[in-house]
Parts: C-alpha cells; structure tokens; sequence
C-alpha cells in the first residue's frame, strides 16, 4: 500500500473521474475552496471575502535557506491554527458536547498550534511570511466547513492536514543549510505526528476509516508501508499547490 | 582532556558541543575551554570512528554512521521488546518469532488474539486498539531495525548486532501494564532520535540521510501518542514521564520572543544519546 496521504489528490476535484467514496466535506471543502456554488454553500464569510487566492510555489516563500523554510513552516502553521479555530466554532455550532472526546482533543490541539504559529513569527520578526508587507500578511482561509453536518467529516480533515503538515516538515528539511533549526523543526513536527495519530485512534474509533481522499485512516505506516517510515519526499511546491492557488483554502484579502 | 579532545576532533562534536554550552549560556566559554585544550594526545586509540563522550559503545565510519547505529541499536532493542510483549500477550513462547504474516490494513491483527487479561483499561473497546497496536508496531519496529541494518550496510558499514544475551524486560502481567512499558519506551525512542538527529553531517541535510532519521521519529511519535490515547492520557509531549529519560528543550537557545513560555505539548522532548545508551543498559541481558 503506497503512502500518499497527502493534500495532494484534492487539488484539482474537478477532475477526478472516481469519487473514491470521498465524503461530502472533501467535495464541500474543495468545491468551496474552488469558488464553485459559493451562495449554495451559505458560507457568509466567503460571501464577503473580496479577495484573491493566488498560488504561491516555494520560490514565492520570503527568504533563503533556513529563514525560507522556516516561513514555509508558519504558512502552514497560519493555515492550521485558523483551521482548527474554525472547526471548534462548527463543532459546537453542530452541537457536539463539550466533554466530547474529540472535541477535548482537537481543543488541546489548537492551543498548540497556535504557539507553533506564535513561536515561528516570533522567530521570523519583520521576515515572517505573515508580517506587514509579506504574502500572507492579510490572508484569510475558507475550508467549507459552514456547508458540513457530519462531525466526522471535520476530525477527517483535520485529519489529513495534520497528516499532510507531518509530511511536509520531513519533506522541507533537505532545504535547510545547516542544523540551526533543525532540533526545533524535528520538536514541532513530531507534535504533529502524535496529532495526527491520535486523530487517526479518534477516527477509527468513531467507525471513520476512509480520509477525504479515500486512503486509509492510519495512526502510523503499516510495516509493509515504505518500511513503517513516513514519507521523506512531500514538496513544498506540491503542498503549496493544494493549499493555495484557485482551488486551494487561502484568500488574500 | 581526552574526552575534549575527541570532541576537538570531529567538527560535528564541536559544532553539537557549543550549541549544547550556548543552550546553557556558556557558549563563549565553550569556545575557549576548547582553545585552551587543543593538541594534546588522545590516549585511546579507537579501531573505527567513536565518539565516547556522545555514542558511548557505539562504532562506525562517520558521525552520520554513529547516528544511524545509535538508532539501530534502539530498534533492535524496541523491536525484541514488542515481540516479547506480543508474545505474552497472546500466549505465545517467550522465544517465538513475529509470524511472517504482517498486517496489510490498519484494522488487520495478523494472526494474532489476546490471551492475557486486559487491566486497567477505561473500556473494551481501548484494549481492543492497544492490542492492535502492539501486532501493528511489532511490525513496524522490525521493519525500522531491517531498514537500518539494509542502510548501514549498503553504505559500506558495519551495522551493530543484537546482544547476544538477549533482552530483558519488566512485561506486567495484563495489557494495561504492558502497554505502559511500551509507551515509555517509544517515547525514550522519539526523544532518542529528536536528541540524535542534530550529530548528523551537513552532508545529511541535502542527502536524504537526516529526514529519513527524522521520519522514523515522527513515526515513533505517533506510536507514543496513539499508545497514550490508549490509555487515556494525553497525546503528549509531556515533559516528566515515570521510566522515560529526562527531556531536554528543543528551545532552549533559539530566540523567540512571541508566545514563550510555552505550553507542556509544544514541541517534543529530546535526550542526549548517551543518557538513553545508559538508561536502556538494564534491559541488556
């Protein structure tokens, strides 16, 4: 079995001839994400939104070595941390208890996120990808999720982003040019693996065993699984191309 | 002197070295405890490369050689220890082999069942998940240990044995217990690699060899968080754990000004090799 749990796959729905038992948050957060039926959704805040949705390639990343990488790690920490922020509004919204199991988890995990976030821009000062003047400075992120009724479907993507984030750390280290910052990267993108493991555990306890792209729901790779060892290969460009761009989840405001 | 001087001797040392003392707020005179140090005679006279002051007992070719052999050593160890826990649990020989049949889907369990009470467990249904981690990762930490003794080798290496007398470990008498020695173990194992990692070369970074160290930590990182929910505690890191080696601050030294102090789970715990070499000495048969 290949690992690919990737944001990958959702990058172009359009186009996908299979619908790969995709639930409805992918098709809703993809076609949201793709500006397609904006006003069926009933997102207000995308009715708003007056922005753009550029794609950014790592080239577009402000900085060189070390300082590029960083700044492509607290792109997607931004992106996360407003993620998890709005998937707790639509939790509760829809209902679900506050002594919820996964609600107490995806609580915690947002609280983590968002020192990731803080630490990273204060790491970066007047560098980071998010300060006045720089590309995500007034960036904004619609995932859909005012379109989603399942609760599962939420866990699933949170799922697949903290999945594709501990990918893409692994990916983005061959970029950095000398070990500065490599014990701090390692420190926070294993925070992720342990995340995105105990959204799996959340997952398949609650008979979720598909993500939004149709692989199977995985605490870690199974041994037979390119040796049990997470993949090494997630570009930058590659994750960029889904996460941003007309069909990804971040608008320019 | 000596052991400065087998720092002095390795760039890497000396660059581990002075982030170590800076992290400490000692780096200026780190650089001139090294100055003042150098040119004496080393005394031992090693057959390979070793660092004794990082890697204690550990050998190789090249720092990166260290690392990976480090790791190895580890794997062998986690690797026996969740056989042995495997074993026990489903009322297999001590000395029996993993069944060659690995699971092919995450809710496979081979051909393994429980056998031994299940403990402590908050419900049915969590004892039911830890057992299947135990078959899943049994697996997995076979796969890593092959992986590494492939790798050592294929680069001209020498890849670290198992010890000959064999592994011994504290194993409880239900999956509860069991369980917990599991997870105090993978999580001395993501604290290993986290504090391994930065030994590596810069030849690592570009090369492949220093994300795929950092792959199989994130994967031993998602073994101790699934491991915990298990349980019923949380996904961690959490600093102080009963039976894991101390953690170290991966901040410690980097300058961020925004958000500190930070939460307990915020980043990852790491421990110095030569802590977890000596902490893990007692499961040495």
């Amino acid at each position: 079995m290949k690992e690919t749990n990737s944001l990958l796959e959702t990058a172009a729905p359009a186009q996908r001839e299979e619908s790969r038992g995709a639930s409805d948050i992918v098709r809703g957060a993809a076609l949201a994400a793709a500006g397609i039926g904006i006003a069926a959704l009933g997102s207000a805040r995308r009715a708003q939104a007056q922005g753009t949705k550029p794609l950014l390639t790592f080239n577009d990343i402000p900085g060189t070595g070390n300082i590029k990488v960083l700044n492509y790690a607290l792109a997607l920490e931004t992106l996360e941390a407003d993620l998890y922020v709005q998937a707790i509004a639509r939790l509760q919204a829809l209902g679900v208890p506050a002594n919820d199991a996964a609600l107490t988890y995806v609580q915690s995990f947002a609280q983590i996120e968002a020192d990731h976030r803080d630490f990273l821009r204060g790491a970066l000062g007047a560098s980071a990808i998010t300060a006045p003047g720089q590309p995500l400075a007034t960036a904004s992120f619609d995932f859909g999720l005012a379109a989603v009724t399942d609760p599962n479907a939420i866990l699933n993507l949170l799922y697949l982003v903290e999945n594709t984030g501990t990918q893409a750390y692994l990916g983005a280290i061959k970029y950095f040019t000398d070990y500065t910052y490599i014990a701090v990267a390692g420190g926070i993108q294993a925070t992720e693996a342990r995340h995105t493991a105990t959204v799996a555990a959340l997952l398949l306890s609650r008979g979720v065993t598909t993500d939004p792209n149709g692989n199977p729901v995985s605490t870690a790779p199974l041994s037979n699984n390119n040796n049990g060892i997470d993949i090494i290969n997630l570009e930058p460009t590659a994750v960029l191309a889904v996460v941003t761009g007309p069909n990804g989840f971040t608008i320019i405001n | 002197m000596d052991q400065l001087d087998e720092i002095l001797r390795s760039e890497v040392n000396r660059r581990a070295f002075i982030t170590r003392m800076g992290a400490a707020g000692l780096g200026a005179a780190a650089v001139s405890l090294l100055a003042g140090c150098g040119g004496s005679s080393a005394t031992t006279a090693v057959s390979g490369f070793g660092d004794p002051v990082n890697f204690p007992g550990i050998q190789g070719r090249s720092q990166d050689d260290l690392v990976l052999n480090f790791a190895l050593t580890l794997e062998i160890l986690e690797a026996d220890l969740y056989r042995q826990a495997l074993n026990k649990a489903s009322g297999r020989p001590a000395g029996a082999a993993l069944d060659a049949t690995a699971p092919t889907s995450p809710s496979d369990r081979g051909s393994y069942t429980r056998t031994i009470p299940t403990g402590a467990f908050a419900n049915q249904q969590l004892a039911d998940v830890a057992f299947l981690y135990l078959v899943q990762y049994a697996y997995v930490e076979a796969a890593h240990r092959d992986f590494l003794n492939v790798a050592i080798q294929s680069s001209g290496g020498t890849p670290v044995t198992r010890n000959p007398g064999g592994y011994n470990f504290p194993l409880g008498d239900d999956l509860f217990s069991i369980t917990g020695l599991i997870y105090a173990v993978e999580e001395t194992g993501v604290r290993a690699y986290l504090g391994a990692a930065p030994f590596m070369s810069n030849a690592a970074i570009t090369n492949g060899l220093l994300a795929t160290a950092v792959a199989i930590h994130s994967t031993e990182a998602r073994h101790s968080a699934a491991v915990a929910y298990t349980l019923g505690l949380e996904a961690g890191p959490v600093f102080a754990l009963a039976g894991v080696t101390p953690g170290r601050r991966v901040t410690d030294g980097v300058a961020a000004a925004v958000g500190a102090p930070y939460r307990q789970q915020t980043f990852q715990y790491f421990s110095d090799p030569a802590v977890v070499l000596n902490a893990v000495q007692p499961f040495f048969g």
